[in-house]
């Protein structure tokens, strides 16, 4: 065999290597196990690791260790939110995720430091730590601290939303052996799954207060993690509590109708591009009711609802809630209470148009919907949530998520408008 | 103003469930405690494990000289999971959701001195797959006398900076060499 042949044989070998390593790394159970790991065989692989008499690494006889303690020494099996089965021969340890609400769930269980890389708007947009309109950091302590290492140093493994274009050579090249998929990317599912020779789990909420719970066990069912879930749960229902226990009580005659602009106002009436225009509102939006408003498209059949200015008009809403996520969106409250068709609306005859948090990045962030739950109750009931403490409570909400101290004080600072807005 | 009584038993409430949330460890790490209890010329040693269930751990101690283990295995220890190595002067533990382990030695002494107990916890999931020892903690010389918190950014921060970077490297250097070998060739630079 010449030079030349030993030379491509050698590179189809070792890219063959590169391929093919981590399906085999995924897809058996440690130590050689064939269905299940004993006791007897973790005993004495864990003895001989800890006495140095035999070869094993830490990470094998770990992985051995956690598969019969945590897992009852058979594969984990788990069906994800849309109904696939997953299948892990080992504990996942080096998880990529493509969409910042999986990588907010992680992060919020405790297992942010098992990231090994995330889509672009994770990484170099404000869906997880806010950022400025020009890439600044609002929060440097979230994104230094959000996960070891620093999120924006995170692996880029994809565009994220709306294009949601995967790297898949990245992915392959992190030896990742988990990836994370949003729901809205169910069809790549199977296909990635081929090609970075990975299980994918494919998860993600819903614009629902159930949906918080549901992602939160799910995620935290992938992860060995129910304890965390649960726990958050707990955390989250105690939080929304607070306000629904008061806006139950109030009767539905006496609850103001309110529209909700999601997308803000800062593109006017009609932005074909990119759907940013006031007259772009939901059906439904958790936050709005928990908080005791009546939202005026709720009759609308479909989750995003394109309103006409009539449409608008008759509605007549007593309050309307602008949605915004930059300091220079807040002029779309000006936008609305001076445009001249909606003149005859209550809600602008009243001076009751006002900024609210914005409720989506790339999916559906809930720490930021659960500041509205919040925000909006002072808004619609200032006298009745007087003394809600939106400080402590955004911060609490945003440490249980994120893990980090303050974020919601630095988001306010750059926002502006929860400083100066008056409700 | 005045705050209604039932706002108050809430706000109490509310309080006391948020300090019982902060107040849960941030992982379940466990702890390890360790007892000697000599009688006669034997002693017994005892590890204690604090933790949250599921929890796995490996324990290996060495024993000073003038101990020795008993001829059997089974006179050493009944622990489920447990290997002595008797020319080594060790005793190693696999320890599965259990609270306690003991063995007991043939010597005269208190139990403690020149011991060396080292321990892992196997439950702790790390992204870096080429760890050492780093891992590894000698009781007594922890400071908390608790694993660091999972979530802690000294655990696994390297590999995050920099995961599979040392492999991916290598076999694209091996690569680019094979690659240079087969083109070298091709280009007659084998000296045709």
């Amino acid at each position: 065999m010449n030079i030349s042949r030993i030379g491509i044989v050698l590179l189809a070998a070792l890219a063959m290597a590169i391929l093919i390593s981590p399906v085999t790394a995924a897809s058996s159970l440690p130590l050689g196990a064939k269905e299940k790991l004993t006791g007897d065989l973790v005993g004495k692989s864990v003895c001989g690791y800890m006495l140095g008499t035999n070869d094993l690494t830490l990470d094998e006889i770990s992985d051995a260790a956690y598969v019969y303690t945590v897992w009852g020494g058979e594969p984990k099996v788990v069906t994800d939110m849309v109904g696939r089965t997953v299948t892990l021969y080992r504990p996942p340890e080096r998880i990529i995720t493509d969409n910042p609400d999986n990588v907010r769930m992680m992060i919020a269980l405790g297992a942010g430091h098992l990231l090994v890389g995330a889509d672009k708007s994770t990484v170099d947009s404000g869906c997880i730590c806010p950022i400025t309109g020009d890439g600044q950091p609002v929060s440097q302590k979230c994104w230094d601290e959000v996960v070891p290492g620093g999120l924006h140093n995170l692996p880029v493994t994809g565009s994220g939303g709306p294009q949601w274009i995967p790297n898949y050579e990245q992915m392959v090249s992190l030896r990742s052996d988990l990836l994370l998929l949003p729901v809205s990317e169910e069809e790549k599912a199977d296909d990635m799954q081929e090609r970075v020779g990975v299980p994918v789990f494919v998860g993600g909420p819903e614009m629902t207060y159930e949906s918080v719970a549901g992602h939160a066990r799910a995620v935290g069912a992938l992860l060995s993690r129910e304890q965390e879930a649960e726990e958050l749960i707990a955390f989250v229902d105690r939080k929304v509590r607070a306000v629904t226990e008061i806006t139950d009580t109030i009767p539905e005659s006496e609850k103001p109708l309110v529209y909700f602009a999601p997308r803000g106002a800062s593109k006017g009436f009609y932005d074909p591009a990119m759907g940013r225009d006031a007259t772009r509102t939901v059906n439904t939006y958790y936050p709005l009711t928990m908080a005791g408003g009546i939202n005026v498209a709720k009759g609308c059949a479909d989750g995003n609802v394109n309103v006409a200015l009539e449409q608008l008009i008759a509605w007549n809403p007593d309050v309307i809630l602008v949605a915004c996520s930059t300091p220079d969106d807040a002029d779309g409250v000006n936008f609305i209470l001076e445009a001249p068709e909606l003149q005859s609306i209550k809600a602008i005859q009243d001076g009751r148009v006002y900024n609210v948090i914005y409720p989506y990045c790339c999916g559906s962030p809930h720490d930021k919907n659960l500041l509205n739950v919040f925000y909006m109750a002072k808004i619609l009931y200032p006298d009745k949530f007087a003394d809600i403490d939106m400080e402590r409570e955004g911060n609490e909400i945003m440490a249980a998520f994120l893990g980090v101290d303050g974020v919601y004080s630095e988001y306010a600072d750059y926002l502006k408008f929860p400083r100066d807005q008056q409700i | 103003m005045t705050i209604p009584m039932y706002r108050a038993g809430q706000a109490l409430a509310a309080l006391l469930l948020f300090l019982a949330f902060c107040a849960l460890p941030a992982a379940a790490a466990p702890a390890i405690h360790r007892e000697a209890i000599p009688s006669g010329e034997a002693v017994t040693i005892t590890y204690t494990i604090d933790g949250v269930e599921p929890f796995a751990l490996g324990i290996v101690e060495t024993v000073p000289e003038g101990w020795r283990f008993a001829e059997t295995d089974s006179a050493v220890s009944t622990a489920p999971h447990v290997e002595v190595d008797r020319a080594a002067q060790k005793i190693a533990f696999f320890i599965s959701n259990q609270g306690e382990v003991s063995y007991t030695l043939m010597g005269t002494g208190d139990g403690v001195e020149g011991f060396v107990t080292e321990w892992v916890d196997l439950c702790e999931l790390s992204p870096n797959q080429k760890e050492g020892k780093e891992r590894w903690h000698t009781l007594g010389e922890e400071s908390s006398g608790r694993l660091a918190s999972p979530a802690d950014p000294q655990q696994g921060a390297p590999a995050q900076k920099t995961p599979g970077f040392g492999i991916s490297a290598t076999l694209f250097g091996c690569m680019m060499g094979a690659c240079a070998i087969a083109l070298r060739h091709k280009n007659g630079g084998d000296g045709a």
